[in-house]
């Protein structure tokens, strides 16, 4: 797109009124489908999704924009309440959104945890509050105050939307609470999600027991400690199902070959076992914390940053590389379901420790697709099985408490992310949305930086905007204000859109209008201005179809002179479009079959 | 580990040039020690470790004079901050910095105020502001002397951090076995550390310096204190091997130096030994595993010492004994290298 192509300063939560995005490579894992394709979006619904014979696919391939289902995170921590500092729902679902989530899981562990139905009420209320379009879950803990000792409230937990249980930061301490917790979820149709750690093992531990903690003198993290914490789940659930057959495990951020293993028997067996692994885990290795900076795939070169940085330390560790590779291996042969981010967010205060005193934890939610898209470029990963992993894989372990469709469904809100898998993007302070900038990818290129992403038929991202619920970096301070965008409160419309609602909700502060577009005064009119809490006055319109078009097509779009967002318009290095645009959509040739 | 690319110097100084004429002050001479801070033995090279034991050779001719006092760093402020309880090593360096008339300001930091209060980012800046040139630290948890240096605008020196290194301790020990060894070179001399290998930052950073100068390194203890050494010993450091066994009969014969480690009493809790009596009677030093060494072998211990425990009082005390050589060795060194780095550009 060149620069004086038609764009529009939408604001994210606006329902996404009209969206043709054209010869993109399209990934639709609910239909098993990959190919060139258009995808046309009318009032938040999606109106056709168009595959293209390879004929007429005009130069869209895998490796330029794609347009995937709305990803989803099982395993999230967006530590409200308790410790906004480090994140808030509403800037964990502004960096969701930047990452091309449209759906998250949160785990239980704030303060205090998700363990009685209030404390749920309290997140779903903040998540209303936040005004994302990106979905919200919430596991509750298996055990009252995540102590390992009696069971939380899991029927009222189970009546207040959970997906699932877990005490994740820890495991289920107690085999016995672990053992009623298996079957009385599994009998309401819930998974326990375990994070299966040996904690007599590892106690004090700092990086994984092996070369670089040897030589760098950290406490040793044994792979065994995992393990043997999974052998216990599996034989406690092989019991279980034998009187509660609807029993499900689910073991979260495997990072052993050992465990890996003892789950690919599992399910060989039969059992109701499912699990997932971390970006980091399947791409960083525990000589980052040496100073060595190239993936887990790659050959090993000189170090070339200082060691001991406390961005790597996470639970469970960095593993070594034959872990890093039965991560893959697991990925690709079906024993892992799902690839779960694990966002772990926390302030600079503690993370810029000692090593050994730093908190656990990477910030991952805007990388994940990211380093994902980083082992599919070097040929490690099949893009569809990449993208299958971060959709329909959790997608399938969530079952009805997803509350969506996967896939690019006509019929259905409008859910899904396009990123160019030929644009790199910065890692940087400016970059991250989140409030967690505990990462040790800063300074670090990744590939497919995201163009836009939708949930539930609402823009939630636009590469170049910032997005709701952004935290915004001030100097020297741990306090963060959130910057909201206006959003109307209507809920994007289930079914087409009728002709009566042909109209396009956007509003934006003026200050915040990044793409540098000014829209006509003839289409400011609407709903009055409010107030920010930076106390600038937002700018607020909402346009019929013929104002806008008529603002699209006088507008010649200013490239913001920054150094985040985007660069070249929402258009990759291929022939793909991404245009809103209005009135009726081309008539199209329907590729024959539709697989 | 390595220092990263740009905290070096690329071309190889001459040894002659670095040796100093310790009057002067350090910045005058031509070629200047290339490296910002002293973090880790594995960052120097053999011949800047030699430069450091030819510059310890000029201080002690310092120390050896009737007021071994020199001018070479005045004006310049060393802060001596330890977050572990030390005499040794802190009067040391005190007494190290005061020889070359640096103004020194010691901060005793408790250790329980680690993971509360004050964050060590936050000290270290207070130290900056309040004008320090060169801070010695030493901390329990590995790592620490690099988020330190990573905040302080001037030289960083570890005096020890966790489990992790302790790079003027290995230099002090290289130096001791060089005076006292025949031709003055560990090169080809079998070099036993006997003991608690796992939780020691004096084996790892001796592991760097006794290989960079060509000893054969064995390390010997209990299988629970040598956790993963194995692995590290068939990698070798930066390529070179060296020997890991359980077996204090195959460590000590024939041995040239025998280092025996000091042995914690925490370390009965954590599962790893029986007792402190068992271990006495398995590994400890005595003259009769002495004997089983060359017989000019000699003795060493970092300390301080349990005697009784790893080393028998008799052969801490004894002929073969060069314990008290590495005290005063440890200001000399302390003197080079504080001397090197206030000399330092990079
Ligand atoms: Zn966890």
């Amino acid at each position: 797109m060149s620069a004086d192509s038609p764009a529009i300063a939408l604001s994210a939560g606006a329902v996404v009124a009209d969206l043709e995005i054209s010869g993109a490579w399209l990934v639709d894992p609910a239909i098993g489908r990959e190919g060139p394709g258009d995808v046309i979006v009318r009032d938040g619904v999606v109106d056709q999704v168009i595959w293209l014979d390879p004929g007429e696919a005009g130069g869209a391939r895998p490796d330029g924009v794609v347009v995937a289902p709305g990803l989803v995170d099982l395993h999230a921590h967006f530590r409200e309440p308790g410790n906004e500092d480090a994140e808030t729902i509403a800037s964990g679902l502004a960096a969701a959104a930047h990452g091309g989530f449209t759906t998250v899981c949160l785990m239980p562990n704030t303060m205090p945890p998700l363990d009685e139905p209030g404390v749920v009420g309290r997140v779903v209320a903040a998540a209303a509050a936040a005004a994302s379009p990106v979905g919200v879950r919430a596991f509750g803990c298996v055990s009252a105050g995540r102590a390992g000792e009696q069971l939380a409230a899991l029927g009222e937990l189970a009546d207040a939307g959970v997906v699932g249980f877990s005490d994740d930061g820890s495991p289920t301490r107690s085999s016995t609470v672990f053992r009623s917790a298996l079957a009385y979820a599994g009998a309401m149709g819930l998974p326990i999600v375990e994070h299966a750690e040996d904690l007599s093992m590892t106690e004090g531990a700092e990086a994984n027991e092996g070369l670089v903690a040897t030589i760098l003198g950290l406490r040793g993290w044994p792979a065994a400690a995992e393990a043997s914490a999974v052998a216990r789940d599996l034989a406690i659930l092989g019991e279980v199902v034998e009187d509660v057959p609807g029993a499900r495990l689910h073991l979260t951020h495997l990072s052993t070959r050992p465990a890996l293993d003892l789950v690919r028997r599992a399910k060989a067996a039969g059992l109701p076992v499912t699990c997932d692994v971390t970006p980091h885990h399947l791409a960083i290795t525990d000589d980052w914390i040496a100073g060595a900076r190239t993936w887990a795939w790659e050959p090993a070169c000189a170090r070339s940053a200082a060691p001991f940085d406390p961005s790597l330390r996470v639970n469970p560790p960095l593993r070594g590389r034959d872990d890093a590779r039965a991560c893959l291996e697991a990925l690709l042969d079906g024993t892992v379901d799902a690839i779960a981010t694990d966002h772990a967010p926390h302030t600079v205060v503690d993370k810029q420790v000692e090593f050994g005193l730093a908190a656990n934890g990477i910030s991952g939610i805007e990388t994940a697709l990211g380093i994902v898209l980083a082992a599919v470029e070097a040929g490690l990963l099949p893009l569809a099985r990449a993208i299958e992993a971060l959709t329909a894989g959790p997608a399938r372990l969530l079952g009805d408490r997803l509350g969506r469709r996967i896939g690019l469904v006509e019929g259905e809100p409008a859910d899904l992310v396009a990123f160019d898998r030929g644009d790199r993007w910065l890692v940087s302070d400016e970059a991250l949305v989140s409030s967690g900038r505990n990462t040790p990818l800063l300074g670090r290129e990744l590939p497919g930086r995201v163009l836009m992403t939708v949930a539930n038929g609402r823009l939630a991202y636009l590469a170049g905007s910032r997005p709701a619920g952004a935290a915004r970096r001030r100097r020297g301070s741990t306090s963060r204000q959130p910057v909201r965008a206006e959003v109307p409160p209507r809920r994007p419309q289930r079914a087409r859109a009728s002709a009566a609602f042909p109209r396009i909700s956007a509003a934006f502060p003026r200050s915040q209008n990044l793409l540098g577009v000014e829209l006509p005064p003839a289409a400011s009119s609407g709903p009055p201005a409010s107030r920010h809490r930076d106390g600038s006055t937002p700018g607020s319109a909402v346009m019929q179809p013929s104002a806008l078009m008529q603002a699209w097509t006088g507008i010649r779009l200013r490239r913001p002179n920054r150094g985040h967002g985007c660069t070249r318009g929402l258009v990759g290095r291929s022939s793909s479009a991404i245009r809103p645009r209005l009135g009726a959509p081309h008539a199209r040739r329907r590729a024959p079959s539709r697989a | 580990m390595t220092t990263p690319v740009s905290e070096r110097q690329s071309p190889e100084t001459p040894v002659d040039e670095l040796i100093p004429s310790v009057d002067e002050a350090p910045g005058s001479r031509p070629v200047a020690w290339p490296h910002r801070h002293l973090l880790d033995v594995d960052a120097l090279t053999i011949d800047e470790i030699e430069t450091v034991m030819r510059t310890a050779d000029a201080m002690r001719q310092v120390l050896a004079r009737p007021i071994p006092k020199v001018p070479a760093l005045r004006g310049r402020s060393v802060t001596i901050l330890f977050y572990e309880a030390s005499t040794r090593t802190r009067v040391s360096f005190e007494v190290g910095a005061k020889n070359l008339s640096a103004d020194v300001v010691n901060i005793a930091a408790a250790t329980s105020s680690v993971a509360k209060g004050e964050s060590l980012v936050d000290t270290v800046r207070t130290i900056e502001a309040l004008g320090a040139d060169i801070l010695v630290i030493r901390h329990p948890v590995s790592g620490a002397p690099y988020l330190a240096a990573s905040v302080f605008g001037g030289s960083v020196v570890n005096g020890g951090d966790g489990w992790h290194a302790h790079p003027t301790q290995a230099l002090l020990d290289l130096y001791t076995m060089r005076q006292r060894l025949p031709r003055g070179s560990v090169a080809g001399r079998k070099v036993v550390i006997l003991g608690d290998v796992l939780h020691s930052r004096v084996a790892r950073s001796n592991v760097w310096a006794l290989t960079a100068a060509g000893a054969d390194v064995w390390l010997c203890g209990p299988p629970t204190l040598l956790r993963g050494f194995d692995a590290w010993a068939r990698a070798g450091a930066g390529g070179r091997r060296f020997t890991v066994t359980s077996s204090v009969v195959d460590a000590l014969r024939d041995a040239d130096v025998v280092m025996a480690l000091r042995i914690q009493k925490e370390r009965m809790t954590g599962g790893l030994l029986p007792s402190l009596r068992e271990y006495a009677t398995r590994y400890g030093l005595t003259r009769e595993r002495l004997s089983l060494a060359r017989p000019d072998a000699i003795v060493m211990h970092p300390g301080p010492m349990n005697e009784g425990v790893e080393i028998a009082p008799a052969v801490a005390t004894g002929a073969q004994s060069v314990i008290a050589d590495q005290v005063a060795n440890g200001v000399a060194i302390r003197m080079a290298l504080l001397y090197l780095l206030a000399g330092a550009r990079t």
